[in-house]
């Protein structure tokens, strides 16, 4: 043991001298690196000690560990074992962590080729989740200024969750938006009071003074603030118990206002900040719904580019902004019934300036045919949309602006009723009668469930494109009504509402039939003898 | 028996000498505990078991393996470079006596190794589940799932050979006079496989499965299938509509459809399992299930194509029948197995050669066999799982490789890692197949080698260096 006494002792002192001065001139070095354009890539940042350890210590070799655990994880999942796919993912992150293109591809995988392997939605929701989580709170804490990683989040909100494509969509949109609803509970909206919530502990005893929290906390139990947050978080309020003695003490509004605004930032990276701008750029965007959350990752990925940079990855930000803002004003608004627990996506109809200026700018800036075509086929869509809002000036307005591209010809100059009815109805003189009945007990439905969910004048507005496009259809079956003709109008209302009361919810069914007789005359059917057959 | 014991003792003791396996045991004694504790899953109970048990005993198992293979190849060689082993020989103690020992020391203190191992994996695993804060209703799926010894039931084969030789009798005229017999009966029995695993859309077809036990009706069986979209390319695969029906027994003769139907989108090529009732075992212990493949207006606007189910993939029914700790003994066994084929075989080439020569042979031997795994499995096959050779040559050494498979362990057959994540029970019959056909038959000959190898060899004519 002597023998190795000496050896040991001056390893020791050698390893801690080195280190020493390697501290010393690290950040020097890495100054040198940056300003000397030593390197293709930027010092790594925010790097945990187990990353900036393997970085060092495997050197080159960690590309293979890394090759080695990508061919593993392709071979367990063409084997169907995806149970490791989130560990490897994890582990190829920290070995290489300034390979964007890898941790895209990675989370790109596991939302969209794993999640549709699984039957069950909620299965599904898991991986879709897991590939957000490793761009958000594994690759972007590396590379925070990397643009690409931004856009490739924002596509996963935007394209996996906000479209249909996915049998599982609705339930994607659905369990995000509970997880929003308790992440913001009663403080929604309430953007410029969370930027100024305090962001840590310290910050949070420096508002508070240094005893009485900390008594109140100590009192129940909680042995320190992290075991309280955590806590929070499980129930997504104060707990009941420790609640009253806050309230008391009149400090309960500060401590919320700082467990929501770390949750926000330090597991949704959500900063109220821009959650603030971007409402004043674009309008009331719904933060509950992931349209908003692909514009939020599409606009910190924008911010990121500068002039000299890739102009086509520019343009693919300013796409999904586009995009998403569109999808935002189609399905962008929540309709939220608390005492029922059920959640509605419907039209954002207050966004469609922002998403008109945000086409236009897009055009004028990149001048592609493609951004024209898409522009024509929004303007087409928010006229209608604006329309059966009851919105007619605004879709009045609308229509004089397309009127002004010459591009469009005359596809927007009949007058804005029958515009809106030809978009409509454009099918339904080829329909047959089962699809022209089928149009219109829909449109029915939907006044009725608008009606269920308190909101009337969509309700309306769909109840009077019901009977126009039933006005319509007779029309043009006139002399063949007896062959190809709908039932009649009351007819059609009585089975609208029996089967619109048979497929909601039953609470909601409740509702429905609480608000009948309040509505206006038009929504309550005629008294008839005919019994509701379902539609198909 | 004392000679024999003393040299178990005196093996033991050198073999903790060891400095290597000083630095394998330390890594071992880290793998246990931290493994189980660090590793994450993808976030369920289920994914969390798997993956700690994957993790745990592939790391262990290796590493006892790899520490049992050099104690095994340097015990006896360095003893005789030594002149150690001249000492013990000059004892009225027979050869074979002398390798037994040294063999059995080093299988028994692995063995000790693993089971201490294998103990704290399993509570340390169960530990960090019960503290995971997962849902009962998650729980319950792993119990059902993963912590259980589920025994596959497959369906009856059709006659194929019958078939062939019926139908081949049914075309004889159309393949002319020179036609060769015997291939194109396998040509034709192919092609019936093929056609059997095939669904067309707007078509159906029924599985039986006999000779189904539970335990009790309320226990829950599985469905395991993998269904492909229009061919068994792993590339190109769709979401496809399809339709499971299950048999009632309950239901009245009178009924004209006995089936209860459940229809979802699955993902071509990809595995699955459904959950079934064991009610719907009748009173001859028979399942049947049948699949629909919808017509094309059930496919929204994609082109419908067959499902084809491949032989290998089932649809076969999970039944537990054993508890988790029972499968895990199983796997644990076959564990143990692996050692004592290891420690024979180092104990063999070290009574051959050199410590350095004798590793070198003895990895090579292992990486031997598990190419031959990967030799097997090499060739593409076609839809009803046989192999589609790109020439002879690839033919001559797949034949090759299947052969020198019946010569060759490989510590692939011992390894039940991944019945156990996926809670498949380790059957008696693979356990007996591996003690008599791996252990007592192919390890045996090995052991037979080293022992007359050690009898023969002259000790007197080793120099040392």
């Amino acid at each position: 043991m002597k023998n190795f006494a000496r050896p040991i002792l001056g390893f020791a002192i050698a390893f801690a001298l080195l280190g020493l001065s390697l501290s010393v001139v690290q950040s020097r070095m890495n100054a040198i690196r940056y300003t000397e354009q030593l390197t293709d890539t930027d010092p790594l940042e925010n790097a945990p000690p187990l990353v900036a350890f393997t970085s060092v210590a495997l050197g080159g070799f960690r590309g293979l560990v890394a090759d080695w655990l990508w061919l593993r994880s392709s071979k367990m999942q063409d084997e169907g074992n995806y149970f490791e796919m989130v560990q490897l993912a994890n582990w190829i992150v920290k070995l290489q962590p300034r390979f964007t293109g890898s941790h895209a591809f990675l989370a790109w995988n596991m939302a969209y080729n794993v999640s549709v392997t699984f039957t069950n939605f909620e299965d599904r929701w898991r991986w879709v989740k897991r590939g957000i989580e490793l761009i958000r709170d594994e690759a972007l804490e590396f590379n925070p200024g990397d643009p690409e990683l931004f856009r490739q989040l924002g596509w996963i909100f935007q394209h996996k969750m906000g479209k249909d494509l996915d049998d599982a969509n609705r339930y994607y949109k659905t369990e995000f938006a509970k997880e929003m609803i308790r992440l913001f509970a009663d403080y929604y909206g309430q953007w410029e009071l969370l930027q100024k919530a305090p962001a840590n502990e310290a910050k949070l005893r420096a508002a508070l003074g240094d005893n009485e929290f900390w008594n109140i906390l100590a009192k129940h139990g909680y042995k320190n603030f992290d075991e309280f947050e955590k806590h929070f978080r499980e129930l997504a309020v104060i707990p009941p118990e420790i609640l009253p003695d806050l309230q008391k003490a009149g400090i309960e509004k500060t401590v919320e206002l700082c467990l929501r605004y770390r949750w926000m930032t330090m597991k949704y990276h959500l900063d109220p900040t821009w959650l603030h701008k971007l409402n004043v750029k674009y309008g009331d965007l719904d933060w509950r719904l992931p349209e908003a959350h692909a514009i939020y990752w599409a606009e910190r990925g924008k911010d990121k580019w500068t002039e000299d940079k890739d102009s086509f990855k520019r343009l693919s930000c300013d796409r999904m902004l586009f995009q998403s803002l569109s999808a935002a004003f189609e399905t962008g608004r929540l309709v939220y019934l608390k005492d029922i627990e059920h959640l509605e996506m419907t039209p954002n109809i207050s966004l469609v300036d922002a998403v008109n200026k945000s086409y236009m700018d897009s055009w004028d800036a990149y001048d592609e045919n493609t951004i024209g075509g898409a522009y024509g086929n929004f303007l087409v869509d928010a006229i209608v949309t604006l329309y059966k809002f009851g919105q007619k000036k605004k879709a009045a307005e609308m229509q004089a602006h397309a009127r002004t591209y010459k591009r469009y010809g005359t596809r927007f100059s009949p007058n804005l009723d029958d515009f809106v009815l030809k978009e409509l109805a454009e099918d339904m003189e080829q329909a047959s009668q089962p699809t022209a009945q089928g149009t219109v007990q829909s449109y029915l439905m939907n006044a009725y469930y608008q009606l269920a969910i308190d909101e009337d004048e969509v309700a309306e507005s769909y109840l009077t494109i019901a009977k126009q496009l039933y006005d319509r259809y007779q029309k043009f079956v006139a002399g063949t009504e007896r062959r190809r003709g709908l039932p009649p109008w009351n007819q059609m209302q009585i089975t609208s509402l029996e089967t619109t009361k048979q497929r909601i919810p039953a609470p909601m069914a409740k509702r429905l039939e609480e608000r009948i007789p309040r509505a206006k005359e038009k929504f309550i059917p005629e008294a008839g003898e005919i019994a509701a057959p379902v539609v198909q | 028996m004392k000679a024999f014991l003393a040299i178990v003792k005196q093996t033991m003791r050198s073999a903790i000498r060891s400095k290597i396996f000083h630095v394998l045991f330390a890594l071992i004694i880290l793998a246990v505990f931290l493994l189980p504790v660090t590793v994450s899953g993808d976030g369920t109970a289920i994914g969390l078991v798997q993956i700690s048990l994957t993790y745990s005993l592939g790391v262990v198992i290796a590493l006892i393996s790899i520490t049992t293979l050099w104690l095994a190849c340097s015990q006896l060689s360095r003893e005789i470079e030594a002149y150690n082993i001249h000492l013990v020989v000059s004892k009225p103690c027979p050869r074979w006596k002398i390798w037994l020992g040294k063999w059995f020391g080093i299988f028994i203190m692995h063995a000790v190794i693993l089971i201490v191992s294998a103990i704290v994996i399993f509570f340390l695993i169960n530990w960090r589940v019960s503290r995971g804060n997962f849902s009962a209703e998650e729980l319950t799926r792993l119990d059902k799932e993963i912590r259980v010894g589920r025994r596959g039931f497959y369906p009856q084969t059709p006659e194929y050979d019958r078939m062939a030789d019926a139908e081949y009798e049914r075309r004889k005229g159309e393949f002319g006079d020179n036609h060769d017999v015997a291939s194109t009966k396998a040509e034709i029995k192919r092609q019936l496989v093929a056609k059997s695993g095939e669904v067309p859309p707007a078509t159906a077809k029924d599985w039986v499965f006999r000779n189904v036990a539970a335990k009790s009706s309320d226990d829950t069986l599985f469905l395991r299938y993998r269904v492909y979209s229009g061919s068994t390319s792993s590339t190109n695969q769709k979401q496809m509509p399809c339709i499971w029906g299950l048999r009632d027994p309950a239901a009245p003769p009178s009924v004209a459809d006995p089936f209860r139907y459940i229809s979802f989108n699955v993902m071509g090529g990809t595995f699955q399992e459904m959950p079934l009732s064991a009610r719907s075992i009748d009173a001859s212990d028979s399942v049947t299930v049948r699949y629909i493949n919808p017509p094309q207006e059930y496919w929204q606007g994609v082109e419908a194509t067959p499902a084809v189910f491949q032989p290998a993939d089932g649809p076969a029914i999970l039944v537990a029948v054993a508890s988790f700790g029972n499968n895990y003994t199983r796997a644990m066994i076959l564990a143990l197995l692996q050692i004592a084929f290891l420690a024979a075989l180092g104990c063999t080439v070290s009574a051959a050669f050199s410590t350095p020569v004798a590793a070198f042979v003895a990895v090579a031997y292992l990486v031997i066999g598990l190419s031959i795994q990967a030799a097997i499995t090499a060739p593409l096959t076609n839809d009803d799982g046989s192999y589609k050779y790109k020439n002879v040559t690839e033919m001559v050494l797949h034949k090759f490789a299947q052969g020198m498979s019946h010569i060759i362990v490989s510590v692939d057959d011992l390894d039940a890692t991944s019945d156990l994540i996926r809670g498949r029970l380790i059957e008696n019959r693979r356990l007996l197949s591996t003690v008599g056909y791996l252990l007592f038959l192919r390890t045996g000959l090995i052991a037979a080698l080293g022992i007359w190898i050690f009898n023969k060899r002259e000790l007197g004519a080793v120099i040392r260096k």
